[in-house]
Order: structure tokens, then sequence, then C-alpha cells
């Protein structure tokens, strides 16, 4: 009996002492909330130290994809980065590079109502994300949703836009605007290659080359988040890349009569083209 | 025993800590500080923004609009940091010719004969007779950034710019949090809403 009560009275102890953790545990997260908070911020204004809490922001290659299928132009598979080659990505650059790309291409295929192509893309996408830790918006479930709706044009539409829009969400709320960075670079470059080859024929009045034009708005944009980033190797030749590419985007401000001439065209067109093909090989 | 006893707390410890700190960590982009019918018929995927701010806070957002398309942008904040401002500007971006330098150049006068050509000596040479100071211009371009207010909530009876862009721009979104308790934090959401312009219809009226 007195064994008994010794043994409550070591229970009793011990539940004293597992509630006080719990307690002091409880308090510890509420006050690490709150130095959480400030971390953040913290490591935002860090991040954003050069432009002083400027976030830089692009419009989502969906946007561009749209515009072109309004203008008519033609759906071209030919043009987009093999699923294939997601295997030749080893590095954490090219991995997030190449998400940004193949993101785009899954896009394209969306807005061109490209189903088997959008579920194809979809699964390289996800399997670069799940390298990346990235399951954010590209999990199973959503891959379920995008079987059950494999025709339904509207539908693949916006669940592939809430999967691209998730994983960038998610990113920006980690903080991890470096890896944010530099997918929306793969997204954009890959959003310009595809426009440039869907331009039949030259013309400055061509909207699909006025807009291709009006790239250099979003160049700048996109030029200023890596420069808000922390330097290193990587982001530091990105940076260079895009920096060269705005050198032939600054000369379209000297156009008085036309936005964009023919020989600005291509050679924007070959710098991107180059800048591309560097990246998915 | 008691090592185990202890073991198994320090167990439960990391697992309720673990709990704890997920389910106190917050997703700003989950926050809705909003009616459903602010929003309209506008797609806000693409450049909203969500961040985590305090009191005395601005944040400044670059955005770029597309031609052909309506934009509704507007904040949305835990009421905790007060009335925040959102105010938006345009950015235009322009290149001015400026003279980048003058040159000055002394060049030889040479003597012309009595048809205007210019006379040769015995030589072949042209014949020097003096010189003169020639200035040339060299232009070249400066680039310079206008930044044009077109919208403040504060002065607007709309709690939104509502807008179809007609040419595609840089915009300058910006959120100033007013002074108080520096240790409040809150979330707020730049929402950038965006849809195609509907054309209007080519027929006549009847």
């Amino acid at each position: 009996m007195l064994k008994h009560i010794c043994n409550m009275k070591q229970i009793s102890k011990f539940s004293k002492i597992f509630l006080l953790l719990i307690s002091l545990i409880l308090i510890d997260s509420c006050v690490s909330d709150n130095t959480e908070k400030k971390k953040n911020k913290d490591s935002n204004i860090y991040e954003v130290g050069n432009n002083k809490k400027t976030i830089f922001k692009l419009p989502s290659p969906v946007e561009l994809f749209v515009f072109l299928h309004d203008n008519n132009a033609k759906f071209n598979k030919g043009i987009l980065n093999t699923p294939d080659n997601s295997k030749k990505y080893f590095t954490n650059f090219s991995k997030l590079i190449n998400f940004g790309i193949y993101a785009s291409d899954l896009a394209y295929c969306t807005v061109f109502g490209q189903a088997q192509e959008t579920f194809v893309y979809f699964k390289t996408t996800k399997s670069i994300g799940e390298d990346l830790g990235l399951n954010e918006g590209f999990n199973e479930i959503i891959i379920k949703r995008i079987e059950n709706n494999q025709y339904q044009k509207d539908s693949l539409y916006q669940i592939t836009m809430d999967a691209y829009w998730d994983a960038c969400t998610y990113l920006e709320d980690l903080g991890e605007n470096k890896k944010l960075s530099i997918i929306l670079a793969g997204g954009w470059i890959e959003s310009l290659h595809i426009a440039i080859n869907s331009v039949d024929k030259f013309s400055p009045e061509n909207k699909i080359v006025i807009r291709i034009a009006e790239q250099q708005l979003l160049l700048e944009n996109l030029i200023g988040s890596f420069q808000t980033l922390k330097k290193d190797k990587h982001t530091q030749q990105m940076l260079a890349k895009l920096n060269e590419l705005q050198t032939s985007f600054d000369k379209l401000y000297d156009n008085t009569d036309v936005i964009i001439t023919e020989n600005q065209f291509i050679e924007i067109s070959n710098k991107i083209e180059k800048i591309r093909n560097q990246l998915v090989k | 025993m008691k090592t185990k006893l202890i073991f198994k707390i320090f167990l439960l410890s990391i697992f309720f800590f673990n709990i704890s700190n997920y389910s106190f960590s917050q997703r700003c982009d989950k926050k809705k500080f909003y009616d459903k019918k602010d929003l309209g018929n506008y797609d806000y995927r693409g450049q909203s923004s969500y961040s985590l701010l305090s009191p005395g806070d601005t944040v400044k957002l670059k955005i770029v609009v597309y031609s052909g398309q309506d934009y509704r942008i507007f904040t949305a904040c835990d009421p905790a940091l007060g009335q925040v401002e959102l105010k938006l500007s345009k950015q235009i971006k322009k290149r001015k010719k400026i003279i980048k330098e003058i040159t000055s150049e002394e060049v030889p006068i040479y003597k012309k004969d009595e048809d205007g050509e210019l006379a040769l000596d015995e030589w072949g040479e042209y014949i020097e007779e003096g010189s003169e100071t020639i200035h040339d211009t060299i232009w070249g371009t400066k680039k310079y950034v206008e930044i044009k207010p077109i919208y403040s909530s504060i002065n607007s009876s709309e709690p939104f710019w509502e807008q179809s862009v007609k040419k595609t721009q840089v915009l300058i979104v910006t959120i100033i949090v007013p002074e108080g308790d520096g240790d409040i934090a809150g979330c707020s959401s730049i929402l950038i809403g965006h849809r195609t312009t509907r054309k209007k219809p080519k027929f006549k009226k009847m």
C-alpha cells in the first residue's frame, strides 16, 4: 500500500514536472513566435537592404501566354524544354532555374489547352520540386485533380495557376527570396523564348513583337530583385547575363518612330536564345 | 526507471514543442483581412504580396501592369496595424539627349586660288595660311526616372485603385503603416488583381 502511495506520489510529482514543462514550452513558443516575427522581418530587411524594403514583382508567365493565345499564336511543342532533360540537373541552381522553366512550359501547355502535355509537364515540374523540397502547390492531390480534369481546359488552367502561385507564395513567406528570384528568372526567360518563337514574321506593329519589347520593364524588375540578394557565384553570373540582355533592351529607349526595330528584335532574340540554351543544357 | 520516465518527458516535450511552434507560426498569404466581395471579378495570382509588418514600416512594391488588362489594387491588413495607407505612383523611365562633351580642335586654314579651290605649292601640298578653332559637340543620352503619384487611399473615396491600363508600365505600390507600438506585428496583403479588358461589342446599339 505504502509502495502504491509512493508510486502515486512519484507519478503526481512527474505529472507536475510534465505540466510545468508543457507550460514552459507553450510560453516559450509564444515568445519564440514573437522572436520569429522579428527574425523574419529582420531577414526581410536584410534581403532587400539595398532598396529599403522594395519588393520587385513580375506578372506571371501565364499572362504572357494568354496574350499569345488571344493573338492567334500557334502551340509549338518543339520549343519546350524536353522532360528528359530533368534528369540532367544536379546542382541546386540548375534545379531551381529549370523548375521555373518547366513551370513556364506547363503554363504554356495549359493555356493552349494541351491536356496530355499539361500532365507530362506537371509531373516533371513536381519531380524537380520534390528534389528541392518544394512540395507546396505540386503534390499528389493536384496530380489527381489534373487527371480528373484532363479535358477541361478552364479547370486545368485554374489548377496549374494555383500550383505555381502556391509554390511562389510559399517561398516568399519563408523569406526564400533567392530561390524565388532564380525560379522567376527561369520562368521569365522561358516565357520570352516561347514568345519570340511565336512570331511568324517581324513587324514593329505585330502585337506579340510589341509585348516582347515591353518585357524590358519586367527585366528591370528582375534585375532589381537579383540586386537585393546576397551575392554568390550563381546569382552574380545570372545578374551578369541579365545586365548584358538589358544593354540590348536599353537601346529601345532611343527609338522614336517604332517601339522596336527588326535589328533590335534579332539582337534581343539571339541573346535570349543563348541564355536559355545555357540554362537548359 | 526514473531515467526512462525523464527520457519520455523529454520526447514528449520535443513533440509538443514542434506542435506548438507549427500552430503558432503564421503564413500571411493565408490570412484574409478583406471581404470576398472586395475581390471583384479579378485574378490575384501573379503579383500580390504578403508580409509581416510593424507600426512605422513602409513597404514598396514595384509591379508591371500590362496594356489591355484591367487592374484592381488594394491593401488588406491586420486591424492591429491601424489605418494603413496605400499609395500608387507611375514610374516613367525616359531618356533625354544631353551634351556629353564639347571638344575644341585647332585646324589649319589653307590658301585658296582665284577659283576658290585649295591652292597647291611647288611640292603639291596645300598652303597653310593660319589656323582656326573648331568646336565639336558630342551628344549623349541620360536616363532619368519620373515618378507621378496617381492614387492615395487617404485622399480617395474608393478603397481601391481600379483602371484599364492602356500602356504597359511600372507602378510603384507603397504601403505605410502608421507609427505605434513597435512590438506589434501583423500581416498585410497588397492585392494586385488583373483581368483581360473586355472588348466593346463591334456592332452598333439599336
